[in-house]
C-alpha cells in the first residue's frame, strides 16, 4: 500500500515538472563570422582538451578561410583527411569563386554522410556523437560530416549465454554494430528501427526494432510512449529502460525480456515482439515477456526436438525445485515425518543428531551463505574466483558438516536448490526471493504453508501482465503450446505465437518431413 | 479505492483464515521426536494387564566417534491396565515425544495371545498415529525377549521382521498378516484368523529371529500353532502363492519343484447339516533341483513327477486341514464359502460351526503341471547312463 501511494506520489510530480519544463530552449545563431562561430563553439564545449579545432585556407590563392571542430577520439582522422581536406586543398576553384557550404557538400566533399545547420547548437550535439564540423568564412552556416571512428569491443562470444550448437556471437557495446548485428539476420524491408535519444545528459541513441506487419501495433505505440515519456538524466545500460516502462515494478517477476545474443533477439522479433536497443549496452531487451520465455533457450530450436522437449520439461521441474526443495524438506523433517519411508527418515534422523538448530534456521544458514558465495564468485577478479569456491565447497560441503552446524541432507538439498537454479537464469532473482518465502512459511505451516505460497505464487502470475499480454499465457492452456513445456518439431510450429503477433501470423505452410524410405531418395 | 479495501480486507481474512488452521504448534524437529520401528504387547505379571514394549531407532551413524558398541536401538518397557495408560507410562520414561507413524510391526507375546488380543486392538484401530498396515506377529516367547534381538544385518530388529513379512507376503499373501486382515478375519463369523509365528534363535552365540510357523486365533484368542510344512498346506489350500517350494520324494530320487502358478478353488457342500468341500487345485511348477534318477531320461521322467507331485500337495493340504479340525479353527474361511451358497442354512448351523467343522469331510483334486524344467532337461547322471 505505501509503496503504491509513493509511486502515485512521483507520478503526480513528475507530471507537474514534466509541463514546467517544457518551454522552448533558444539555440544560438551562427554568425558569418569565422572567428566568431569558432569561439561560440569552443566556449559551448568549454576548454576541454579533447576538443580540436583546425583552421586551413583553400580556393585558387588560399583566399578562403575555413576551420574543422572535431573531438579527439570520437573521430578517425584519417577519414578527416581523405575525406574533407584532401577534396577541399586539391581542388582548383575558378577564379573568385566562393562556393558556400551547400556547393561543397555537393561537389567537392567525399563524404556521403554531411548535413547542414545553422546554429551552433546543433554543430556542438553532433560533433559530440563523433561528427566534424565544417565552417567556412563568410557563411551563416556550418557542416556536419560523420567521421566516427572510435575504439569499440570486438564481436565476441556472448559471456552470459553460452550455446554448445548454435551462433555464438554477442552484442557489443556499440549502437551501430547491434542494429547491423541484427538487420544482417533479417534482411526484410519491414524490418524497422526507430531512433530516439534519451537521456538529458547523455543523449543515448535508443531504438526499437520490430517487424512491420508481425508486430502488434498496439503493442508498438505502447513502447513508444513509453519511452517517449522518459525524462531521466542518463541511460547507462537498457537495465535502466527496464526499470522505468516495466509493467510491474514490484513483482519478483520480471516483465521484460532481455538476451545478448543477436540470434536470440532476432527470433523474438521475428515471432513478433519488439526489441529495444540502447547504445552502450550489449543486453538488448524484448517486449512483451511471456513466463515461459525464461525456460526456452536459443539451443532449443537448434538441436533436435525430442530431446529438446526433455530438457525444456526438465527446466519447469528445476524451476520447481529451486523454489521449494528446501522448503519441502523443512516441511517433510518437522510436519510430516510420516511422509518420509522408514528407512530414509531414520537416516536423515540420524544426520540431524546433535545439530542445535531447527531445520529452518539450518537451511537459512546455507541459503545464506550460499548467496553470499555467489555474490563473491561474480564480483572477484577471475583468478581470485577460484579460491572463493574452494573455500566454499570446503567449509560449507565438509567442514559444517563434520563440525555438526549443519547436517549432510541439508547440504545436498542446498546444492540441488543452487545448482537447479542456474538452469533458468532469467528467474534467478525471483526464484531466490520465492525461495525464502516459501522457507517461512514452510517453518510455520508446513505442507499446507507451501501449498498456500505456490498458490498465491500462481494467482500473482496469472495476473501479470507483460505489455498487454498476459505473462502465463503459454503456460495455461492456450493454442500456443506447442512451444512452452515441450517443442514440437520445427514443422509442425507453423504459426507464430498468436497472442503476439498480431498481422501476418502464418510463419511458413506446413512442411511436413519425407515419410520414411519414400521420396527424397535420388537413386 | 473502496474496491482496494474491500480487496486488501478479504486477503487479511484468507490469511488468517488460512493461518488458523495449522501453525508451528504442531512441529516437531527430528531429533526431538523418538521414531518407534516396533511394538511388542506381552501379559503382564499382573493379572489384566499389559506389559508394552518399544523399540525406538537409534542414531546408528555417528559411531565411529569413540564407542563402539552403540546400540541401534532402545528399548522401552512400561505396564498398565491399558494401551495408552501403558504408553503414557512409556512417555514419561523418554526424553522425546513418542512418533508412532512408522511402526512397522505389532508383535504379540503368546500368553497375551492366548489371553485374547481383541481388548488391545480397540487403541490401534481408534488412534489415528496407527495405520492398519502394520504387520502383525505372533512371538513364540514373548514379544520383548523378540524386540530384543540385536541383529548384525539390519540392526533395528522391528524393521528386520517388516522386511520379513513383506518379502514373505510377495510369495503368498496368506504368509503375512498387517493390521487390517487380521481385523477383517476376527470380524468374520465363518473364518478364523491366521498371523506368522516368530521365535528367537540362536546361532553361534549371535541371536537371529526367524518364522517358524503360524498361529491361529480364533475368537480373538489363540487356540493352536502350525509348523511351517503344515503353513505351506494351509497356504496352498488358499491358492494364490507363488515361489513356495515342495519337495516330492520318490523310489528313484527326490525333485524339489517350485510353484509358479497356483490356483484353489473351495466348494462346500451341506446336506443334512453335514458340511463337506472338495477342494479344486490347479497348479504350475518349474523343476528346481534333481537328485538321483539314474539313466531315466527327462521324457519318460515328467509324468512320474506330475504324479508325484499331486499326491504330496493333496498330502501337505490334508494333513493341515486335520490339524485344523482339531483345533476346531476354520482358517481357510470354509463357514464364509458356505454362508455364501447357503444363506438360510448358515443360520441354524453357525453357532455350532465350530463342532461342525471337525466333521467335514475334503476332498482335494489336485492337477499339478510341470511346465518347465529350468536351463537344462536331463541332469548329468541322466545324461551318462542314456549313452
Amino acid at each position: 500500500m505505501y509503496l503504491r501511494r509513493t509511486v502515485k506520489r512521483l507520478r503526480f510530480m513528475y507530471n507537474k515538472q514534466a509541463k514546467g519544463t517544457k518551454t522552448q530552449q533558444t539555440k544560438t545563431k551562427l554568425t558569418k563570422s569565422l572567428g566568431f562561430n569558432i569561439d561560440c563553439i569552443q566556449k559551448m564545449l568549454g576548454d576541454s582538451d579533447d576538443v580540436k579545432s583546425h583552421f586551413f585556407s583553400f580556393g585558387q590563392h588560399g583566399n578562403l578561410q575555413g576551420a574543422l571542430v572535431y573531438i579527439d577520439g570520437l573521430v578517425n582522422v584519417q577519414t578527416i583527411t581523405d575525406t574533407i581536406l584532401m577534396p577541399l586543398l586539391r581542388r582548383r576553384f575558378a577564379n573568385g569563386e566562393k562556393p558556400s557550404p551547400e556547393t561543397l557538400r555537393r561537389t567537392v566533399l567525399c563524404s556521403c554522410d554531411t548535413s547542414l545547420y545553422d546554429t551552433a547548437d546543433d554543430l556542438v550535439s553532433g560533433c559530440l556523437s563523433g561528427h566534424t564540423a565544417m565552417i567556412v568564412d563568410g557563411h551563416a552556416s556550418g557542416l556536419l560530416m560523420s567521421t566516427k571512428g572510435w575504439e569499440t569491443r570486438n564481436i565476441s562470444e556472448a559471456q552470459s549465454e553460452s550455446v554448445v550448437r548454435g551462433p555464438r556471437e554477442g552484442f557489443t557495446e556499440d549502437y551501430r554494430t547491434n542494429t547491423s548485428l541484427l538487420r544482417r539476420r533479417i534482411k526484410n524491408p519491414h524490418f524497422r528501427l526507430e531512433h530516439m535519444l534519451i537521456g538529458r545528459q547523455t543523449k543515448t541513441s535508443v531504438c526499437i526494432a520490430y517487424i512491420n506487419g508481425i508486430a502488434n501495433e498496439k503493442v508498438i505505440q505502447t513502447v513508444k510512449n513509453r519511452l517517449a515519456s522518459l525524462d531521466i538524466d542518463s541511460v547507462m545500460d537498457t537495465g535502466y529502460l527496464e526499470q522505468y516502462i516495466e509493467d510491474a515494478p514490484f513483482s519478483v517477476f520480471p516483465t521484460i525480456g532481455y538476451s545478448e545474443k543477436p540470434d536470440v533477439i532476432a527470433g523474438r522479433i521475428l515471432e513478433g515482439r519488439i526489441a529495444i536497443i540502447a547504445d552502450g549496452s550489449p543486453f538488448v531487451l524484448t517486449v512483451p515477456m511471456l513466463f515461459t520465455e525464461s525456460f526456452q533457450t536459443s539451443e532449443d530450436y537448434y538441436a533436435r526436438t525430442i530431446y529438446v522437449s526433455l530438457v525444456r520439461m526438465m527446466r519447469f521441474f528445476a524451476f520447481f525445485l529451486t523454489v521449494f526443495a528446501p522448503a519441502i524438506y523443512i516441511a517433510l523433517t518437522t510436519f510430516h515425518q510420516e511422509l518420509l519411508p522408514t528407512t530414509l527418515l531414520y537416516t536423515v534422523a540420524d544426520a540431524r543428531e546433535g545439530i542445535p538448530f531447527t531445520s529452518f534456521f539450518e537451511a537459512f544458514i546455507m541459503i545464506f551463505a550460499y548467496e553470499i558465495l555467489r555474490e563473491a564468485g561474480i564480483r572477484l577478479p577471475r583468478p581470485v574466483g577460484q579460491a572463493i569456491s574452494i573455500v566454499g565447497a570446503l567449509i560449507m560441503g565438509d567442514a559444517a558438516v563434520s563440525a555438526g552446524i549443519v547436517g549432510a541432507p541439508m547440504v545436498i538439498t542446498i546444492a540441488i536448490t543452487a545448482v537447479a537454479g542456474f538452469i533458468v537464469p532469467e528467474q534467478n532473482d525471483s526464484a531466490s526471493i520465492l525461495r525464502l518465502i516459501a522457507m517461512v512459511f514452510a517453518n510455520f505451516f508446513g505442507g499446507y504453508g507451501i501449498a498456500m505460497v505456490f498458490l498465491f505464487m500462481l494467482m500473482h502470475l496469472a495476473a501479470l501482465r507483460s505489455f498487454g499480454i498476459p505473462y502465463f499465457e503459454t503456460v495455461t492452456p492456450s493454442r500456443d503450446l506447442e512451444d512452452s513445456y515441450i517443442r514440437m518439431p520445427l514443422w509442425t510450429m507453423s504459426k507464430r505465437p498468436r497472442r503476439i503477433a498480431k498481422g501476418n501470423i502464418t510463419r511458413r505452410h506446413s512442411v511436413k518431413p519425407p515419410p520414411n524410405g519414400k521420396g527424397g531418395g535420388e537413386s | 479505492m473502496k474496491t482496494r479495501i474491500l480487496k486488501t480486507a478479504v486477503f487479511v481474512l484468507m490469511a488468517c483464515v488460512f493461518m488458523a488452521m495449522t501453525g508451528c504448534w504442531d512441529a516437531h524437529e527430528l531429533n526431538r521426536i523418538s521414531i518407534v520401528a516396533g511394538l511388542g504387547v506381552d501379559a503382564a505379571e499382573t493379572e489384566d494387564e499389559y506389559s508394552v514394549s518399544i523399540q525406538i531407532g537409534k542414531s546408528s551413524q555417528k559411531q565411529n566417534e569413540g564407542d563402539e558398541k552403540s546400540e541401534p536401538f532402545i528399548l522401552i518397557e512400561a505396564s498398565d491396565k491399558t494401551m495408552i495408560m501403558a504408553l503414557e507410562k512409556l512417555r514419561l520414561k523418554n526424553s522425546r515425544k513418542l512418533f508412532f507413524h512408522h511402526n512397522q510391526v505389532l508383535v504379540i507375546g503368546a500368553a497375551q495371545a492366548r489371553k485374547g488380543i481383541v481388548p488391545l486392538l480397540d487403541f490401534f484401530l481408534r488412534d489415528r498415529e496407527m495405520r492398519l498396515e502394520t504387520w502383525i506377529v505372533v512371538a513364540q516367547n514373548t514379544a520383548h525377549e523378540l524386540l530384543k534381538v540385536d541383529l548384525v544385518q539390519d540392526r533395528i530388529t522391528a524393521i528386520a521382521i517388516a522386511d520379513m513379512m513383506e518379502r514373505e507376503s510377495k510369495n503368498s499373501p496368506h504368509l503375512a498378516t498387517n493390521l487390517l486382515d487380521l481385523v477383517s478375519a476376527l470380524m468374520d463369523e465363518g473364518s478364523a484368523a491366521a498371523v506368522p509365528l516368530m521365535d528367537k534363535s540362536l546361532e553361534s552365540d549371535k541371536a537371529k529371529v526367524s518364522i517358524i510357523g503360524t498361529a491361529i486365533f480364533d475368537e480373538g484368542r489363540m487356540v493352536g500353532k502350525l509348523n511351517m510344512t503344515e503353513t505351506n498346506g494351509f497356504v496352498l489350500a488358499k491358492g494364490r502363492a507363488k515361489n513356495l517350494l515342495l519337495e516330492v520324494g520318490m523310489d528313484e530320487g527326490s525333485a524339489v519343484l517350485c510353484f509358479t502358478m497356483i490356483d484353489s478353488k473351495a466348494n462346500p457342500k451341506l446336506s443334512n447339516e453335514k458340511a463337506s468341500v472338495s477342494l479344486d487345485i490347479n497348479a504350475e511348477l518349474l523343476v528346481i533341483e534333481l537328485k538321483g534318477f539314474d539313466g531315466i531320461s527327462m521324457n519318460d521322467l515328467h509324468p512320474q513327477i506330475e504324479m508325484a507331485a499331486q499326491d504330496t500337495i493333496s498330502g501337505l493340504i490334508e494333513d493341515t486341514f486335520k490339524k485344523t479340525q482339531q483345533y476346531k479353527a476354520d482358517i481357510y474361511g470354509f463357514g464364509t464359502a458356505i454362508h455364501r451358497k447357503y444363506p438360510r442354512e448358515w443360520k441354524a448351523i453357525k453357532d455350532n460351526w465350530r463342532d461342525l467343522y471337525q466333521d467335514i469331510k475334503l476332498e482335494v483334486k489336485t492337477k499339478a503341471k510341470v511346465t518347465n524344467t529350468g536351463k537344462i532337461a536331463d541332469s548329468l547322471n541322466m545324461q551318462e547312463n542314456k549313452k
